[in-house]
């Protein structure tokens, strides 16, 4: 194995450990059905069956690797620690998110992201602490599949990815782009490689273990993930906001006036 | 891809309302004028936002169920929990009868309030804060809101709420542009097709016990 190829995997196998604590976020159903979501938001799940057996196989491995090893992280270590890590490899993500926030054309929200990575790298000591929250300069969150919605790419078929979680055909080509836009990827040393992806994946499953048990818990777990993810993903494609006529529409199909894109009827008033 | 956001910690179940069958046996709600749209329903978050705040910073000396006795009154006075059992289950709605509509809105109750006494389990400088009022034509309000974390980010919880038996109810949360009665509908639905009726009481019942062990 050259050490190009153990540095991509490394890098890989950080963000799969990112991404296996994600895992339980959202979606809805495997067929196109209409539901209480916006039009946008209409379910397309024909892999359903592929996705629940890889759904069990991620919570699975949350349950018996990571959340094991997060326990053992808070036990040997102080918060202090734990939250300068948190912080670190939260600002090495920024790269990628002020990218999409630029390819978007979001330029507030851009300039909003690179100030507060360029100052908790500087002043913050290469992120260690959150010197941003001093400031107005609240964290964001953004990606390639987003960037993608807002070009007005259709999302495709929903996916859940091994290690990864809920994705889409859309959100697909993020996983190599988050991997080339971290900071981690371009540094040459292959012992700090193999330590920053151990302590990335121990840092993701101690802070989104919280995420992942509320899934865990759900009534109907793969079927909270996808709704919560496919939601979301639109949330953020429309620039965090909600027009009335959404906020209607997710009254659902009893109403019996006006008919929304995705066929539900609007609430009657 | 992106990761779960961090609202679903708090958010785990926020139930919706509106129910065609018990709204439609209450009184018909007070046109809602320019100042009770503009005042009213500001009110009735400031109250769910004032008694999770406390149950928040007491979470520690109430434990779960000191959390769940302390938050029951509030979420019930917020929420219609029949119009929510009517919109989460859709068609089915209308299929059940009204012993087990009586009992789905029960359980769903519960749920609520154990999903709020378990995830609001401790404080750290949260802060709410209403940022507008709008109504939405011609019953309808939205309150728009926001939780800010100690880290600065961000959330947004928009409740929308309409006039049931003369007072404001909160019939869906979306909290950072997700539906609590869609999640709740692709869950219940679901479960309710797979194992019937006594297999969505269970789930949810299973949920509740989860939340009291899990709640501390």
């Amino acid at each position: 194995m050259t050490v190009a190829h153990r540095r991509n995997w490394t890098t890989i196998l950080a963000l799969a450990a990112t991404l296996a604590s994600l895992q339980g976020c959202a979606t809805t159903g495997g067929e196109t059905k209409p539901g209480l979501h916006s039009a946008d938001a209409e379910i397309s799940d024909p892999l359903e069956p592929m996705n629940r057996k890889i759904f069990n196989f991620n919570m699975g491995l949350y349950d018996y690797v990571l959340e094991p090893v997060a326990r053992g992280y808070e036990k040997v270590t102080p918060q202090f620690l734990r939250t300068r890590v948190a912080n670190f490899f939260a600002n090495a993500g920024y790269p990628y998110i002020i990218l999409n926030d630029f390819l978007q054309l979001r330029v507030h929200q851009g300039l909003s992201d690179l100030s507060r990575f360029v100052g908790n790298t500087i002043f913050g000591v290469g992120g260690l602490f959150n010197f941003a929250d001093r400031f107005d300069l609240p964290p964001h969150e953004n990606n390639l599949g987003v960037t993608l919605g807002v070009w007005g790419v259709p999302q495709g078929p929903y996916l859940v990815l091994p290690f990864f979680g809920p994705s889409s055909l859309r959100s697909l080509p993020g996983v190599p782009a988050e991997i080339l836009a971290s900071p981690f990827y371009y540094v040459n040393s292959t012992p700090a490689q193999w330590s920053i992806t151990t302590l990335g994946v121990v840092n993701e499953g101690y802070t989104e273990r919280g995420a992942v048990k509320v899934v865990k818990e759900s009534v109907f777990p793969y079927y909270f993930a996808r709704s919560a993810w496919l939601q979301h993903q639109e949330y953020l494609i429309r620039g965090r906001a909600l027009s009335s006529r959404e906020l209607l529409e997710q009254l659902g199909p009893e109403q019996p006036e006006e008919s929304s894109p995705a066929g539900e009827k609007p609430a009657t008033h | 891809m992106k990761k779960l956001p961090l609202i679903f910690l708090l958010l785990g179940g926020l139930p919706l309302a509106w129910t065609p069958a018990v709204a439609s046996a209450e009184p018909a709600p007070p046109p809602p004028s320019a100042a009770t749209a503009a005042a009213a329903p500001r009110q009735v978050i400031e109250q769910l936002d004032n008694a999770l705040l406390t149950a928040m910073k007491e979470a520690k000396k109430l434990g779960y169920a000191g959390r769940y006795r302390s938050l029951a009154p509030a979420i019930e006075r917020v929420y219609d929990f029949p119009g929510i059992a009517a919109l989460v289950l859709g068609s089915h709605w209308a299929k059940l009868s009204p012993a087990q509509q009586r009992e789905f809105i029960a359980t769903l109750r519960d749920y609520t309030i154990a999903t709020y006494a378990a995830r609001f389990d401790g404080y750290a400088g949260e802060r709410f804060a209403i940022k507008s009022v709008q109504p939405l034509p011609p019953s309808r309000v939205v309150v728009s809101s926001t939780l800010t974390e100690t880290d600065g980010k961000v959330h947004t919880l928009d409740y929308l709420l309409q006039p049931v038996g003369g007072e404001w109810r909160v019939i869906n949360v979306v909290a950072d542009g997700v539906s609590d009665l869609a999640l709740k509908q692709a869950e219940f639905t679901h479960l309710l097709e797979l194992k019937g009726f006594p297999g969505l009481i269970a789930g949810l019942k299973g949920y509740i016990a989860r939340m009291a062990q899990s709640g501390v």
